[in-house]
């Protein structure tokens, strides 16, 4: 079974691009690619309850396809941030939480860091619930929260290819080495050869989990980055499913 | 029909971190895998250290290899000497298909008053023969991009000239968009235009024969960079057109 761990419904008008759950799903279909873990892009860019709202809504249209992540697009909301993720995680059944650093404009340090005090909150209930936590942040504020939330699910988003974590999958790699209870998600516009296999052949394939990103990019693109490799067929089933199956218990 | 042409390799030391798939053996194998039949090499040596010791290792290797390997040559317009007879020597060779420039590496802007760029641009120009401007060397966000507005000025003091505009990602296509309006002799690059649709748009608002298609190998995986024109919404025809034709087009019998 193929699970897309990263994966954004709801339109992004900063991509051009509309994120629509038919047409995700159609190109699920076309790539095989059978549970889809997802956020949605009005939670992550504008208001997040109404975001995790809507994004209920499809999930309980597609029940056996579409997973969700609680998105909290800030920590500043304070205890409404840490009530959202209680109520996406009791009354909808959300799996996992998605957090995002935003770097300050033309430069690539923190406007709203995951790493903050106000967000420790909303990390821990998600940690209660068992919540896979889906941060897109660079490899300081990752090993810092797997510091002091050792025992949160962990997932660094990109795993260090983006301009916030100035592409240095290299230190995601070294601080996922300490820290056992972070992962990396493949999904990322770099196509880095050598990325995925140094990840695997220093951490195992057990740390890893298949994103796409999808609008922004092709299942199939981002496919070819765990499959278009020297792993092995066994490595390539726990990177593409077999590691999120485990975590969520499916 | 003809395999894959790419005109975006590298070969040499990446100076950054290993590469596991550098090796010439391994390259040739990535390009059978991938039905690439040539790929043009450009030396990551005269990017970093000595453009002639590097252009003269890429060169061994395509002779070493001619049905397999062309060469882009680099030339640092700062450093060294005999610029223009150098230019002239690798003009004559067949195996050498255009000239590659690195102005964030090389430390110049085209509009520094460096005395031998105009000679070799205009040399360029009478030749007919492409220079390859890459913003970026891969699609990595830790490494530097040349501006949109020095490959306007480039374009602007320069409009005869035949330029591949490499590593462009999505946040760069909509300010490419409107050179490759204005400048008829401008190309794309495929190599770091990952974005779903992206490359249909280029396709849409200036050509489809304007896109060449190039994978950055061995620094970025071949694999991915052929999926996604595989899968990108084009026919048959215009991948075809992506993958080979516009290169043959556009390099001729030197391809």
């Amino acid at each position: 079974m193929i699970i897309d761990a990263h994966v954004h419904l709801g339109p992004m008008p900063l991509f051009r691009v509309e994120g629509r759950v038919e047409d995700l799903l159609r190109a699920a279909d076309r790539s095989g690619i059978e549970k889809l873990f997802c956020t949605h892009a009005t939670a992550l860019f504008y208001d997040f309850r109404e975001g995790n709202e809507r994004l209920y809504r499809i999930m309980r249209q597609y029940p056996d396809r579409i997973l969700g992540y609680c998105t909290i697009s800030s920590s500043r909301y304070g205890t409404r941030a840490v009530e959202e993720v209680e109520r996406c995680a009791q009354d909808y059944g959300m799996r996992g939480l998605k957090i995002y650093s935003f770097s300050i404009p033309g430069t690539r340090e923190p406007f709203l860091s995951v790493d903050d005090e106000w967000m420790y909150p909303v990390i821990e209930k998600a940690a209660e619930y068992g919540m896979v936590i889906l941060a897109h942040s660079n490899a300081e504020e990752i090993a810092h929260l797997a510091s002091l939330f050792p025992h949160a699910i962990l997932v660094m988003a990109h795993m260090g290819n983006t301009a916030h974590a100035r592409g240095d999958w290299h230190r995601a790699i070294a601080v996922a080495r300490r820290f056992p209870n972070i992962y990396l998600d493949t999904s990322t516009s770099s196509t880095d050869f050598d990325c995925v296999e140094t990840a695997v052949a220093l951490l195992g394939a057990e740390r890893l989990l298949f994103g796409s990103d999808w609008p922004l990019f092709h299942h199939e693109f981002a496919l070819a980055r765990i499959r278009e490799t020297s792993l092995s067929p066994e490595e390539q089933a726990l990177i593409l499913g077999g590691n999120l199956r485990r975590l969520l218990g499916l | 029909m003809r395999g894959k042409i790419d005109v975006t390799g590298y070969f040499g030391t990446w100076p950054y971190w290993p590469l596991r798939h550098g090796s010439p053996d391994e390259i040739l194998r990535l390009m059978d895998r991938y039905g690439i039949e040539r790929l043009v090499l450009g030396s990551l040596r005269a990017i970093f250290s000595d453009w002639e010791e590097g252009n003269e290792e890429v060169r061994r290797l395509a002779r070493q290899h001619p049905d397999r390997f062309r060469v882009a040559a680099t030339i640092n317009p700062i450093l060294g000497r005999d610029h223009l007879a150098r230019l002239q020597e690798y003009q004559e060779d067949e195996l050498i298909v255009g000239l590659r420039l690195y102005p964030i590496y090389h430390d110049y802007e085209v509009t520094d008053e460096t005395a031998i760029l105009p000679a070799l641009l205009s040399r360029v120009t009478d030749r007919n023969w492409p220079v390859f401007l890459p913003l970026r060397l891969m699609m990595n966000w830790g490494l530097p991009v040349l501006p949109i507005a020095q490959v306007a000025e480039w374009l602007a003091r320069f409009p005869q000239l035949t330029v591949i505009l490499g590593g462009v990602n999505y946040g760069e296509v909509k300010h490419v968009l409107p050179l490759l309006r204005t400048h008829s002799r401008a190309f794309l690059e495929t190599s770091c235009l990952q974005l779903q649709g992206a490359l249909e748009r280029v396709a849409t608002e200036v050509g489809i024969d304007r896109l060449l298609f190039g994978t950055g190998m061995p620094l970025q995986n071949p694999g991915c960079e052929v999926a996604k024109i595989a899968h990108a919404a084009f026919s048959e025809a215009e991948r075809a057109q992506i993958f080979a034709e516009n290169a043959i087009r556009l390099f001729g019998g030197r391809i």
